[in-house]
């Protein structure tokens, strides 16, 4: 038994987690609430993404969308975080080991370092763009946040079968 | 049998309610689809509904953020009702007996009204409020119905999985 696969199990067994399998409401009204946040941060950066790609609410400066559309993004992830980790808590031993949670991760590992470039680099000169065409790092930036969040939920989903559909393992 | 029982059973043994009932893939993504189109749906929509609130983005017109958001928001829509049909087509006369789905049902044509009678009574004097941060209270209170309504409509959806 790893560490890891120790931490998971301790996790499913804490009151929450065990709540989150015991309670039949429980699962998918936090479920629902995952999907909610969802809304919230996917179309939130979407928006941005969408103006930095150059062709969505072009007369608006990108550093206005991205003050007032951010905020948004940021308490959908914080929805996001809660939930998520309410859903994993319930079937830790499950997921750990299970390859599409872990490309849901990476993707959304992904997504931030896809931000944070953006941020240290085009998104710092944005005085001189912001009203006109956007750099190709940024139409970059702003597609492939779109992609890969996309993605992030396509894994989200494809995970819901494949956790449920997989044998209950004893631990090795 | 009731004409309405009759017709889901009609839907679901097309080739296409078949189809999808027996395939082990076409379901998971058709609801994918289902949910990037929630993304585009409600995402815009709830734009339009935090102005008319006057929570957020008060300092654009109305008109301008319905000009810009509403063909997402339609197109939103019509990716909803065609992967909506789809997986109504693979379990129609489940979804027949379904409370939950009934619920999901009243609710969209509700957020329908809503926005209709929005459409034809406080946005018809849109040009002499739209730049006032706060709306009038017809069209905030549009806006509040609007939000609850998708999001329960969101609910709704996750929970007829489980009804």
């Amino acid at each position: 038994m790893t560490p890891a696969y120790e931490f998971c199990h301790w996790l499913t067994q804490t009151y929450v987690g065990q709540e989150m399998q015991g309670n039949a409401y429980l699962f998918p009204t936090v479920e629902a609430l995952h999907i909610m946040g969802s809304v919230a941060l996917v179309a939130s950066t979407s928006i941005l993404s969408l103006r930095l790609s150059g062709f969505f609410l072009k007369e608006i400066p990108v550093s206005k969308i991205a003050g007032q559309f951010l905020p948004w993004a940021w308490l959908g992830f914080a929805c996001q975080v809660i939930t998520g980790t309410l859903l994993f808590m319930s079937e830790a031993t499950l997921a750990y080991d299970n390859v599409i949670f872990q490309v849901k991760m990476a993707l959304i590992v992904l997504a931030g370092i896809n931000a944070l470039v953006f941020q240290q680099t085009a998104y710092r000169r944005v005085k001189f763009w912001d009203l006109s065409n956007p750099p190709f790092s940024a139409k970059f930036a702003g597609y492939a946040s779109i992609v890969i969040w996309f993605a992030v939920i396509a894994a989200g989903r494809w995970l819901n079968s494949s956790v449920a559909n997989s044998p209950v393992l004893p631990p090795t | 049998m009731h004409t309405l029982y009759s017709l889901c059973y009609w839907l679901g043994n097309t080739p296409l309610g078949r189809s999808i009932h027996d395939s082990s893939w076409m379901f998971p993504v058709i609801e994918t689809l289902h949910l990037f189109g929630i993304v585009v749906l409600v995402g815009s929509a709830s734009v339009l509904d935090l102005r008319l609130m006057g929570v957020a983005f008060k300092d654009y017109t109305v008109s301008m953020l319905g000009r810009r958001f509403l063909p997402w928001i339609w197109g939103g829509f019509a990716l909803m009702v065609v992967t909506g049909g789809l997986l109504f087509s693979s379990e129609a006369t489940k979804m027949y007996g379904s409370d939950v789905f009934r619920a999901k049902m009243l609710m969209i044509a509700a957020a329908g009204v809503n926005a209709l009678v929005f459409h034809f009574l406080a946005y018809r004097s849109v040009g002499k409020w739209e730049r006032d941060p706060v709306a009038p209270l017809a069209a905030r209170f549009a806006g509040v119905v609007s939000i609850l309504l998708w999001f329960g409509i969101v609910g709704a959806g996750r929970w007829i999985a489980y009804s």
